[in-house]
């Protein structure tokens, strides 16, 4: 595909509503290429739901979103081109294979592969669970196995939701590994953490929501 | 491999087809579920209206119209409700590729996993209650045309309640209604042909309601998806 742009993910005054209560508002920012943004913040005070909108999954209430220089509306196809994207639920079926989940997910997202899915998933360090039911596999091995997306794929923009739940100490490296390399290849990735994450500082931009006054 | 090429939107389609139906297989134990349902359901019908031969064979096509409809409704949802349980559903609302081209991949695998092992069982039902060969011809070609829009509009109710709460009776709640115009040409098709009375005018409806379910609801279901994922 054609690139359009720099890569850069703005934000303009971005409004989250939830019921009937502001979950943020006037949320401004520009993330580019060669970035690792951490997104951190109380629970509740909005990560998943500002990490949903940026992935053009849900709509912002109000403001201004652009990726490459183009607006983002819910389903922009020029955002899904680029985004790998690690929701809340990893988005594995039980009853499929560790491999077959990977494969599933390498040809709906269609993007070119970096690396052939047995060679990803021993990158994650399920080379020895190809075979495996996913259902058999436990939390931080399913988390592994939505990560290994992200090493099979050579998307500009990773969007992460909490990516460190249930990964062990070589887990967190694994992906603190990944989000170098990202970034060092120009890559953007946004990340939601409570974790430190030891990535080169040089690249890290935080982002810390503003706790929320109870009404 | 024989596949299409990586990247593209029939690769993707192929996919989606080729999990759900692997999917499917492993869990064939409760695929069958459905299929007990409606022989159950229809063998009720004979238990009730007692030993009239002759009155039974008139209710047939309409009991095991009705029971495909119960039964097709059974599985819907698994069009949706278990990938968004799960998280793989944002990962189809986030694919390049178009996302009614999948959303109508889906509603295949569902016709296939879902309905066309009931209509073979129908068929088969039909002709150990005796039901002569015009009327049965009938009666599957009615169904034959008309179970994919029963999957098509099912897999639209289907992305309606997705990640609702009671969503499974509200699903049945909403489908049922939009499967009555099915309903009546399927059964009136049956019971023409019973009396010896052409049925080409009720197979050109169903015919029509396929292929209007075929290039709209696509469209309504992937904007009903995206809505409800908001």
């Amino acid at each position: 595909m054609t690139a359009h742009g720099p890569l850069a993910l703005v934000a303009r005054d971005l409004l989250c509503i939830r019921g009937d209560e502001p979950v943020f508002e006037g949320l401004s920012f520009t993330a580019r290429g060669g970035e690792i943004w951490q997104i951190a913040g109380a629970n509740g005070a909005g990560k998943t739901s500002l990490l949903r909108i940026l992935a053009g999954l849900a709509p912002a209430a109000g403001g201004e979103l652009f990726w490459r220089e183009r607006a983002i509306a819910v389903g922009a196809e020029h955002l899904r081109r680029d985004l790998s994207y690690l929701g809340h639920q990893p988005g594995i079926t039980g009853f499929l294979s560790a491999r077959e989940n990977l494969v599933y997910a390498l040809r709906l997202a269609g993007a070119a592969p970096r690396l052939d899915a047995d060679a990803a998933l021993a990158a994650v360090g399920l080379g020895d669970f190809l075979a495996a039911p996913a259902r058999r596999l436990s939390a931080g091995q399913r988390q592994r196995l939505a990560l290994a997306r992200f090493v099979a794929t050579a998307t500009p923009l990773w969007i992460m939701d909490e990516p460190l739940t249930a990964l062990d100490a070589e887990g967190r490296a694994l992906v603190e590994r990944l989000l170098d390399a990202h970034a060092r290849g120009g890559g953007l990735a946004l990340v939601s953490t409570h974790h430190a994450l030891a990535v080169d500082p040089a690249r890290l931009r935080r982002y810390e929501f503003p706790a929320r006054i109870a009404a | 491999m024989s596949a299409a090429a990586h990247g593209t939107a029939l690769d993707a389609a192929r996919a989606v087809l080729g999990r759900d139906l692997s999917r499917a297989w492993r869990r064939r134990a409760e695929i069958l579920q459905p299929l007990v349902f409606f022989a159950i359901t229809v063998y009720l019908f004979p238990l009730a209206i007692g030993p009239a031969e002759q009155t039974l064979r008139t209710l047939l096509p309409a009991i095991v119209w009705v029971a495909v409809l119960l039964s097709m409704t059974l599985t819907l949802p698994d069009v949706f409700a278990a990938d968004h349980a799960d998280g793989s559903l944002d990962l189809l609302a986030l694919s390049p590729q178009p996302l009614a081209l999948l959303v109508l991949t889906k509603a295949l695998a569902h016709w296939l996993v879902g309905a066309a092992p009931l209509l073979v069982l129908a068929a088969a039902m039909c002709a150990v209650f005796g039901v002569d060969a015009y009327t049965l011809r009938a009666l599957m070609l009615g169904l034959v045309l008309g179970s994919p829009v029963l999957s098509l509009i099912g897999a639209l109710g289907s992305a309606l309640t997705v990640g609702l709460r009671g969503g499974t009776l509200l699903l049945a709640l909403i489908t049922l209604p939009m499967y009555i115009p099915v309903l009546i040409f399927g059964t009136s098709a049956a019971r023409n042909a019973s009396l010896g009375l052409p049925v080409e005018a009720e197979m050109y409806l169903l015919s029509g309601l396929s292929v209007l379910a075929l290039t709209l609801t696509p469209w309504a279901t992937a904007a009903a998806l995206r809505a409800r994922l908001g």
